[in-house]
């Protein structure tokens, strides 16, 4: 089969897929024994990422593996709809559900290579040759004789320059959104703990807070399990425990059930903190944006429902204290029961002191996070416009659709 | 006086026959013994029922009440199934003795009906055994007025459904996944007066199903004439009892082998039909290979297909028995054959003939018991101009719904990929309409994927421009904020 172009540019060629390519089948019989570190699975492979970014351990691998080289092309052949390739930085054991691709001869840049894997006239061959029903898998025999059009080593080399470069773009955007994220954990911490702009501070009962802020019990400052009341076989919203996200705001889904008993109850603005092992030591917390004023939903019995109370804690303000290090870290530690079902005792409110400070600065607190919080937003949308930019880009190239390089890129610096 | 029995009920009582035997006998081997008990009782309880009506009639005159115009099926004395109820010993060769009864009475319409099971085997089948299925199947009465012949015949669908599934493996060679023959009865569309013949015909389900989908469309539906052919003996019995059962008098069910004898020659050539419709025993290697080579009936068009697979062997067949004029059909087939190497010259040929109108590919797991993808492929002798030099290819893949071992079509899906096959249009993802010249391009692979995208390929959809456009707002826009949230930062902290 030859992918087919709409229209061959001039200078380009045609190539057999093992023409530009070998299939390294190193095995390893025993990666346990291998004195490798780090196992490639394809569930370390991410749908269109270029990088690898988690590994396995090399320690619970027992079955014979493939050996692949800093630099190796790691193919997921098992499955292939899933677009999964990438180039691996070290040394590693790979899973046999993947292939080890390795740029030969002179006819490929070798950078060029996994360039072309991400596009979509390679996924389209792809797909189209993958075999079985169960996990359609690709053999390397039928992908070695797939015949594909590529430019001339050099437009490749400006193609695979362009592309990396948009790549490293896209690893350092992440970087910052990172980086933005922790500042925003720390910023939290700082801002709820020392406030804004105080000088002066005093001790009560061995903490230190700001002099105008106040020590109090939690279930003083703010409610919990407030009463909602919902009449029975009233259809309402719902949400189960994987409609909340890990340390993600907002709540990313709900459906509509028939009321009958049981359940947390919350009304907008209200905070849903997980009680249960392990979602609320993996952050499940969530403010209710679902709702509209006045009305009421339900949701998992393993919610905790939190709210402000009046005159003495904004909702938002309470959603933060929900999620800051020092709330979760005694949250944590009071959590009893068997192990696997360990959940926050009622009683724990009862004992745990929180310092609130007045409302205007809970609102000014508010705010900063609130604008911390866009700019992490913002940095996520610029990866995603990057990463669209990149893909399109490669698909562009490698279709023969831009003819003249320079032109398309003058735009893009 | 009998009163109408519940589908439900029906159901029930034809189960708990099966559930008699469990343990017993190979599940396999259930059809061979309750359909022919059934349709025994059957015949006896609608000869009764047409016996009291001709009493009633003829003012209390019984001889005329036994008159052979008066009933549809004779029942000749002593072959009853009162007469075997009656019997404690030797049960098995009673049942024998009455069903060859009545086999013989009827010989133009009943010929072997009642297969060749072996009753009087009392190391299987112990007196015990039959007497408890005899007496299960008294309890109920089955004659017309209890049990119409559209509710029996749906109740008997049940049970080789049933069947399917309980016996698995076996039973792919009777059952066609139901939802699949309707959407192929849908694209060859039978219409009044018109043929339909089915040369693996299983227990006649494919005919039936198209049949009374005509029935469904307010078509005079008695009048399509239904043949089919079936190796296995008792399956071909099972489709001539499922006829009776729906209703149907104009059929012709024949057993033997189709592809060394056919049954339905005319002319020195296979019968050709309006419709045929059909899902082949897939990749069997028992088939005589050579006999292809010189076949006497010309069927061999294009070509003799390899020994370890027969597939293009009943390709061929179908499509010799396709009439010119009105000649179309539907097939379901294992994937493979779209692109088997070992089947290139023939499918080339296939193609080139341009009799191949549309190919839809499915999920896995519709064949009983096989995870194997399947795909339907429809041919037509005389294709539409507009439909002419070229193939539709559909891609199903996702219209197909799985449930644990076992997938279907919802009504939904069904109607989905009729309207794709009607529409013949190119739809993203979906279905392509594709050129003889193009299909040839593709070293004439009928593959699906090749065609159809099957998958997201995850493309972007804005153009490049607007995506550099795109990147420098927003870049702009995150030094602006970032700007502002740390001067802010600097004044508070």
């Amino acid at each position: 089969m030859i992918s087919n172009l709409s229209e061959v540019p001039p200078n380009w060629i045609k190539v057999r897929f093992d023409q530009i390519a070998e299939n390294i089948t190193d095995r390893i019989e025993k990666p346990n024994e291998s004195g490798l570190e780090y196992y490639i699975g394809l569930e370390h492979l991410d749908t269109d990422q270029i990088r690898i970014k988690r590994f396995g351990s090399t320690e619970d691998v027992k079955a014979t593996k493939f050996l692949c080289k800093k630099g190796d092309i790691i193919f997921g052949k098992r499955n292939a709809y899933l677009r999964k390739v990438a180039v691996t930085d070290r040394d590693a054991v790979v899973s046999a559900h993947s292939m080890v691709i390795r740029p030969i001869s002179d006819l490929i840049v070798p950078d060029f290579l996994p360039c072309f894997m991400q596009s979509s006239i390679f996924w389209k061959t792809a797909h189209a040759i993958s075999e079985g029903s169960m996990s359609p898998t690709i053999k390397w025999k039928t992908l070695a004789k797939q015949e594909f059009y590529i430019p001339s080593i050099e437009e490749q080399k400006k193609v695979s320059e362009v592309l990396w470069a948009i790549e490293g773009n896209i690893e350092h955007i992440e970087n910052i959104v990172d980086i933005s994220q922790n500042f925003k954990r720390g910023l939290l911490n700082e801002l709820l703990s020392k406030g804004i702009g105080h000088n002066n501070s005093t001790t009560i009962k061995n903490n230190e807070i700001p002099i105008n802020w106040e020590l109090c019990l939690f279930t003083d400052a703010i409610n919990v399990n407030p009463s909602r009341k919902i009449s029975k076989g009233k259809i309402c919203k719902y949400v189960a425990m994987e409609d909340v996200i890990e340390f993600h705001e907002e709540i990313c889904n709900y459906s509509e059930r028939v009321f009958k008993n049981g359940g947390a109850k919350f009304t907008k603005e209200d905070t849903l903190l997980a009680r249960i092992t392990p979602c609320l030591e993996n952050g499940k917390t969530a403010y209710v944006n679902v709702l509209d004023e006045d009305e009421i939903g339900f949701g998992s019995t393993e919610f905790i429902v939190l709210s402000g109370k009046k005159g003495v804690t904004l909702n938002k303000y309470v959603y933060y204290i929900a999620t800051s290090p020092f709330f979760r870290k005694n949250a944590i530690a009071s959590m009893r029961g068997t192990t696997g079902r360990q959940r926050v005792p009622n009683d724990f409110f009862d004992s745990i002191h929180i310092a609130i400070p007045p409302i205007e600065e809970q609102k000014e607190i508010i705010e900063l996070l609130e604008k911390s919080g866009e700019n992490i937003l913002n940095y996520k949308s610029h990866l995603t416009s990057v990463i669209n930019l990149k893909k399109k880009l490669t698909d562009d190239f490698l279709s023969g659709n831009l003819k003249n390089l320079q032109e398309a890129l003058q735009n893009v610096q | 006086m009998s009163k109408t029995i519940s589908q439900q009920e029906l159901e029930q009582y034809l189960w708990g026959a099966a559930v008699l035997l469990r343990g017993v006998i190979d599940p396999g081997e259930y059809k061979s013994i309750i359909f022919p008990l059934m349709f025994f009782k059957r015949i006896s309880d609608v000869y009764d029922e047409e016996y009291q009506e001709a009493l009633e009639e003829s003012d209390g005159d019984k001889e005329y009440a036994e008159f052979a115009e008066n009933h549809r099926f004779q029942v000749p004395l002593g072959a009853h199934w009162e007469d075997v109820r009656n019997v404690s010993i030797d049960v098995g060769k009673a049942i024998k003795t009455a069903m060859s009864e009545i086999e013989k009475a009827n010989p133009d319409r009943l010929a072997g009906i009642f297969g060749d099971t072996n009753w009087t085997n009392k190391n299987r089948l112990t007196d015990k055994i039959l007497i408890d299925l005899v007496e299960h199947f008294s309890t109920i009465n089955l004659s017309l007025k209890s049990v119409p012949q559209d509710e029996f015949g749906t109740g008997y669908e049940y049970l080789i459904k049933k069947f399917a599934d309980d016996s698995g493996h076996t039973a792919a060679e009777f059952y066609t996944n139901r939802t699949v023959v309707r959407l192929m009865s849908m694209i060859v569309d039978p219409k009044t007066g018109e043929s339909i013949y089915d040369p693996t015909c299983g227990s006649g389900g494919m005919l039936l199903n198209a049949a009374l989908l005509a029935k469904e469309n307010d078509q005079e539906y008695r009048n399509i004439s239904l043949y089919g052919q079936e190796i296995n003996i008792i399956t071909s019995a099972i489709a001539r009892m499922n006829m009776f059962l729906h209703g149907f008098e104009d059929f012709h069910i024949v057993r033997g082998d189709t592809l060394s004898n056919p049954s339905f020659v005319e002319n020195d050539r296979v019968k050709q039909f309006d419709m045929v419709l059909a899902n082949p025993p897939y990749s069997i290697k028992k088939w005589n290979q050579k006999a292809w080579q010189h076949d006497p009936w010309g069927r061999n068009i294009y070509g003799t297909p390899p020994q370890g697979c027969a597939d293009y062997a009943f390709f061929q067949h179908i499509i010799s028995s396709l009439r010119e004029d009105t000649g179309r059909c539907a097939i379901l087939w294992p994937h493979g054959i779209l692109f088997r190497d070992a089947e290139f010259d023939m499918r080339k040929q296939l193609i080139e003939s341009d009799v191949v109108d549309c190919v839809i590919g499915l999920g896995k797991n519709l064949f009983y018991n096989s995870v194997m993808e399947s795909c339907i492929v429809v041919c037509s002798k005389n294709k539409p101009e507009k439909r002419k030099g070229k193939v539709l290819f559909i891609n199903g893949l996702e219209q197909v719904i799985e449930e644990k071992q076992m997938a279907f079509l919802s009504d939904e899906n069904i109607q989905t990929l009729y309207e794709l096959y009607k529409g013949y249009e190119n739809v993203p993802r979906l279905s392509h309409v594709a050129s003889l010249d193009e299909i040839k391009k593709k070293d004439f692979s009928l593959n699906v994927p090749i065609y159809v995208q099957k998958y997201e390929l995850g493309e972007v959809e804005e153009s490049l421009e607007e995506l550099v456009q795109q990147w420098n707002k927003s870049s702009t826009e995150i030094k602006q904020h970032t700007i502002e949230l740390f001067s802010t930062l600097k004044e508070v902290i």
